[in-house]
């Protein structure tokens, strides 16, 4: 059998995901294909006006005249949707043409299909902005509780005197010392806040892993034709935080060669781009951080003697978690709000046996460890708090009491260097001669393990 | 009834991404409110019917805007010929604020005379986080338009803000 004519078209249209309606004169509806409704949501009939089928015309009545009487050629909505409190829903593009008909001047309003394109766009969009959000949600966090330095103990008081103290003398440059992840950022950040005006700019670099020239250009900047690349001239880090502060992160990865040209700044403020022969002057508070034992690179001649003591005047020294006591569950549960709010989970507070793993663990990468355990916890947790089994520590188990009540000491003594050679001797075989292992197996920091095999005389 | 008035507008939300634009058409049109985050798309639109008194009633068309990331003509064509705008911004991201001062200007450039309110969202966190009122009455203040405190999770003060424009029409 064949199908008429008209029903050829709505296969066709359907086919083509593209749907059609047609008003006369007035504005009212004439004839549209079935497919329609699929796009606009709404029953339509015969007679409806354009602005009930087409809200989105609506406000743009002027341009609808002016293509009815053809004055303009086409106009085109993009990317449409109506809202639907449920289902997916489906995009469109809506084209109004001129369209004339036994001699009448009408409108014809072509919806086309844009779900597919918009599917694509809407992905890497969400994701996107998904990320967006929750930066912006940690970052107020930070700012909000000047978490991370939350704490009774005493370490962490002293934290907060002597950032009350420094913040005044905004000329002074300070270094903060500690293991990796005991928050020397935050710390920088925290002394920024309390000394700067609002809007004064925070720049930071990590002085690790950036090629020596490279570094030299970024902190000074150059001229146009200072080397072969340098195009055009460029401001370096120094000018971009002109008013503010420039954190220069392991500062002891500073090559020697850059090293007194850093001094040299230090000490008159001033400083040249390269390729420049016009002097500069900035107003820049330099926090340095580190966490080397920059002094001992000072014996090992890696780091300047004078540069060492000239950024050493104000000295903040960054404590292991491991050393915080009961501040380390505070931190846990301000770690678990901040989460719980992010992820809207409903988690609040540690079970006892929580508390007592959080406390037995080691710590080996301080604050931002804690930090991700707690993230990943609050992630997975079916429970509304916290119990130990959803923390998952990594590394050494804490030593339990009952081992340690095992070891005897003989009547005759022992000798501790000899217990503590033999431990890392045997941590050592363990990890089959990988001292980063080794350090992990026995809870020190790789430069504590190389020092001590030095000492012991296993490395050279 | 037969002799009610319906006065069609269109209404235009504005603001970054994230800020609440969606949940308050949501929570205007519907009533209900999503924690999960969908970003928006082109323009979604919604519609409802506002009483103004007995004779007449304003049938709203709100086009719930993306992320405004480029001021193009697309754009010119999404704002082209809006009774109204509300200007949206989240009261926990100062910057969403400062996002609103081209927003409005250009606003303002294409739908000339057409009136204009801020919607400051998100109230119910201002308690959580210490967010400093004077500098968002600061801010507004220099964007120039009336301002209402609204959550679109509470159902702070959603209704009037859209009435408070409809008042100005
Ligand atoms: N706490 C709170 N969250 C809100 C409020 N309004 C929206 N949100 C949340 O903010 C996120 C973004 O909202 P959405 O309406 O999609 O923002 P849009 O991009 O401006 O349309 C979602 O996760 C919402 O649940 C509000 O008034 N209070
Ligand atoms: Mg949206």
């Amino acid at each position: 059998m064949e199908l008429a004519v008209k029903d050829y078209f709505e296969v066709i249209l359907r086919e083509k995901k593209t749907a059609f309606a047609l008003f006369d004169q007035d504005l009212i509806l004439q004839e549209y294909s079935l497919n329609l409704k699929q796009y606009i949501a709404i029953q339509v009939k015969k007679n409806n006006p354009l602005w009930d089928v087409f809200p989105e015309l609506i406000g743009s009545e002027d341009v609808v005249k002016s293509v009815v009487t053809r004055k303009k050629r086409r106009f085109i909505i993009t990317k449409l949707t109506r809202f639907k409190s449920s289902g997916q829903s489906c995009y469109y593009h809506l084209t109004i043409l001129p369209y004339t008909q036994n001699g009448y001047a009408k409108l014809l309003c072509i919806v086309s299909d844009g779900t597919q394109e918009v599917a694509l766009e809407h992905e890497i969009q969400q994701k996107k902005y998904e990320i967006m959000l929750l930066q912006s949600t940690l970052q107020r966090s930070g700012i909000e509780a000047q978490s991370g330095f939350i704490g009774r103990s005493a370490q962490i008081q002293s934290i907060h005197e002597f950032v009350k103290k420094i913040a005044p003398v905004r000329s002074s440059t300070v270094l903060l010392q500690g293991e990796s992840g005991t928050g020397k950022n935050l710390a920088a950040r925290i002394i920024h806040n309390a000394s700067m005006q609002q809007g004064a700019p925070f720049v930071e670099i990590n002085c690790a892993g950036i090629p020596d020239t490279l570094l030299e250009s970024e902190i000074f900047g150059y001229e146009k034709g200072a080397f072969t690349h340098a195009l055009s001239s460029k401001k370096g880090l120094l000018e971009t935080a002109d008013g503010g502060t420039l954190f220069l992160d392991e500062i002891g990865e500073l090559p020697f060669s850059l090293q007194s040209k850093f001094l040299a700044f230090l000490e008159s403020k001033r400083f040249r781009r390269l390729g420049d022969t016009q002097e500069r002057q900035v107003d820049v508070r330099i926090i340095a951080a580190t966490n080397k034992d920059l002094m001992k690179a000072v014996q090992n001649k890696e780091f300047r003697e004078d540069l060492f003591f000239r950024l050493n005047v104000i000295n903040l020294e960054l404590p292991p978690l491991r050393e915080l006591d009961d501040d380390i569950i505070l931190l846990a549960e301000n770690f678990i709000n901040h989460f719980a709010y992010s992820f809207h989970k409903t988690v609040s507070g540690l079970s006892d046996s929580a508390i007592k793993k959080l406390k037995a663990h080691r710590w080996s990468g301080n604050v931002r460890e804690l930090r991700n355990v707690i993230e990943r916890a609050v992630i997975f947790t079916e429970n509304s708090m916290l119990d130990a089994p959803d923390l998952i520590l990594i590394g050494a188990a804490a030593i339990s009491d009952s081992w340690l009540e095992s070891i005897q000491i003989p009547q005759s003594g022992i000798s501790l260097p000899e217990l503590e050679q033999y431990l890392i001797n045997s941590a050592m075989n363990k990890a089959e001669g990988n001292v980063s292992r080794a350090a992990r197996l026995l809870g020190l920091s790789l430069d504590t393990l190389r020092y001590r095999l030095k000492k012991g005389g296993t490395l050279s | 009834m037969a002799d009610v008035v319906t006065l069609s507008k269109k209404i235009c939300l504005l603001g970054s991404f994230g800020v609440g634009k969606t949940s308050l058409v949501r929570r205007f049109v519907h009533q209900t409110f999503e924690e999960n985050y969908h970003s928006t798309i082109g323009v979604q639109l919604s519609q409802r019917l506002i009483a103004l008194d007995e004779k007449a009633q304003f049938n709203l068309i709100i086009w719930d805007l993306a992320h405004i990331e480029k001021y193009d003509n697309v754009l010119k064509r999404y704002l082209h010929g809006a009774h109204g705008a509300i200007l949206v911004f989240d009261v926990s991201r100062p910057e969403t604020l400062e996002a609103l001062t081209p927003m409005r200007c250009f606003f303002h450039e294409n739908s000339k005379g057409a009136p204009c309110l801020a919607a400051a969202n998100k109230y119910d966190l201002l308690e959580k986080d210490a967010v400093d009122f004077d500098t968002i009455s600061r801010n507004v203040e220099a964007l120039n338009v009336r301002c209402v405190y609204t959550s679109a999770k509470t159902d702070h003060q959603v209704d009037m803000t859209f009435r408070t424009l409809c008042s100005m029409f």
